[in-house]
């Protein structure tokens, strides 16, 4: 059954179309949510509350194909995730470490499997992790961080820095 | 460094959690998609267990009437081995306890036998004023010598009376209210021991003997 199919029967509410997508989308979604909130149980939650929205709000949805749909249903994960971390007031600190600065150098990441680079992203601190994982992975700018996260773009750009100093530096010790 | 980060997305994105178990997460999902399936079954046993509440309300109410209707009766039947005082217009007399007969017992015995209850009631016959009996004249008023005397408005000797006659469980109904409570609203309980004190009267007086037809009209 494609896609198309799944889709068309969630809009009938029909239950097996939604488990089905549920049982496609549930793990992919969750590793999203886990790389903002980090607790997995706050992850689990902020999923299904993800997929309650979409399956209450279909009918607003149109279909345009399945790299499009993955999009739409990450960035409702997205907000969801936000939310939370709006409700917690998350601190967007300055690490004070002058060895935190992005060389040019070529750093292993190609080396490095998909887990590894997940498990570092979760070591960053809360604020570094967000901007990082909005403007790297979900490919916003940073005034788009700056709206979503009620900061200055300044603050957007310095949070990016150093996540990046600091993640370049997680993965060469990493290496060694 | 646009590189570098594509290199990150992508494998950031190709990661999957693989300890999850999306059966559960889907059976919490349907739970809050669905919520109306518990609701219903919750709306089943609530009606069940009011239908069980209803049925035993019932069940109890009967059963406690009837122990109710109970207890009076078998306050009637102390009341009648019993010699009390008596309310009659107000005044409380005290009739002198006539050997072996109560003065209920003496005034249902000449009451019976009682027709079928008539609601109807016939106009109380109007009697003339009799000269007390010769027990409750001031001298020979019983152990209570200084009491008032009491009023009775006529007390006659028995007289032949028909027997299909609407007064007589009147009358009995009388000496019942003029015995428990005058100002008494009639209620259930007491139209119940009514045809109690009635059907016993019909039967026999407490001697266990079949009662006679001879009657006395007691006006109070």
């Amino acid at each position: 059954m494609s896609l198309a199919h799944i889709l068309e029967g969630c809009r009938r509410r029909e239950r097996n179309a939604q488990r089905q997508l549920f049982h496609t989308y549930a793990s992919r979604m969750l590793a999203v949510c886990i790389r903002y909130v980090k607790r997995k149980e706050d992850a689990e939650e902020l999923m299904l509350q993800g997929f309650e929205k979409f399956f209450t709000q279909i009918h607003s949805f149109t279909f345009q194909g399945e790299a499009a749909f993955a999009g739409y249903l990450k960035r409702i994960m997205v907000n969801e995730c936000l939310m939370l971390l709006r409700k917690r007031k998350i601190v967007f600190e300055e690490i004070d470490d002058r060895s935190l600065v992005v060389t040019q150098d070529e750093t292993p990441v190609e080396r490095l499997s998909s887990k590894e680079i997940f498990e570092l992203i979760l070591k960053l601190p809360e604020g570094y992790a967000t901007v990082f994982n909005l403007f790297v992975v979900e490919d916003l700018s940073h005034k788009e961080i700056a709206q979503l996260l009620g900061i200055t773009e300044g603050t957007s750009k310095s949070q990016l820095s150093k996540a990046r100093a600091l993640l370049q530096k997680m993965i060469t010790a990493h290496e060694k | 460094m646009k590189n570098k980060d594509l290199q990150i997305s992508d494998k950031i994105n190709a990661h999957r959690i693989g300890d999850y178990d999306p059966e559960a997460g889907w059976a919490q999902l349907e739970k809050r998609l669905y919520p109306r399936k518990k609701r219903t079954l919750n709306w089943r046993y609530a009606a069940a267990a009011c239908l069980i509440a209803g049925v035993a309300g019932a069940f109890l109410y009967r059963n406690h009437s009837a122990k109710t209707a109970g207890n009076t009766g078998l306050a009637g039947v102390r009341l009648m081995d019993k010699t009390l005082p008596i309310v009659i217009n107000d005044r409380i007399i005290r009739l002198p306890a006539l050997p072996g007969k109560t003065i209920i017992q003496q005034l249902l015995q000449r009451h019976a036998p009682v027709a079928a209850r008539s609601f109807a009631r016939a106009q109380p016959v109007v009697e003339t004023p009799a000269p007390l009996p010769a027990e409750l004249t001031p001298g020979n008023a019983g152990p209570y010598p200084h009491d008032p005397l009491p009023e009775i408005a006529a007390v006659k000797p028995a007289a032949p009376v028909d027997k299909s006659s609407a007064q007589l469980p009147v009358l009995a109904e009388e000496a019942f209210e003029a015995v428990v409570n005058l100002e008494a609203p009639r209620r259930k309980k007491e139209n119940r021991f009514l045809k109690y004190l009635a059907a016993r009267a019909r039967q026999t007086d407490y001697t266990g003997e079949k009662l006679s037809s001879s009657t006395t009209i007691v006006k109070f």
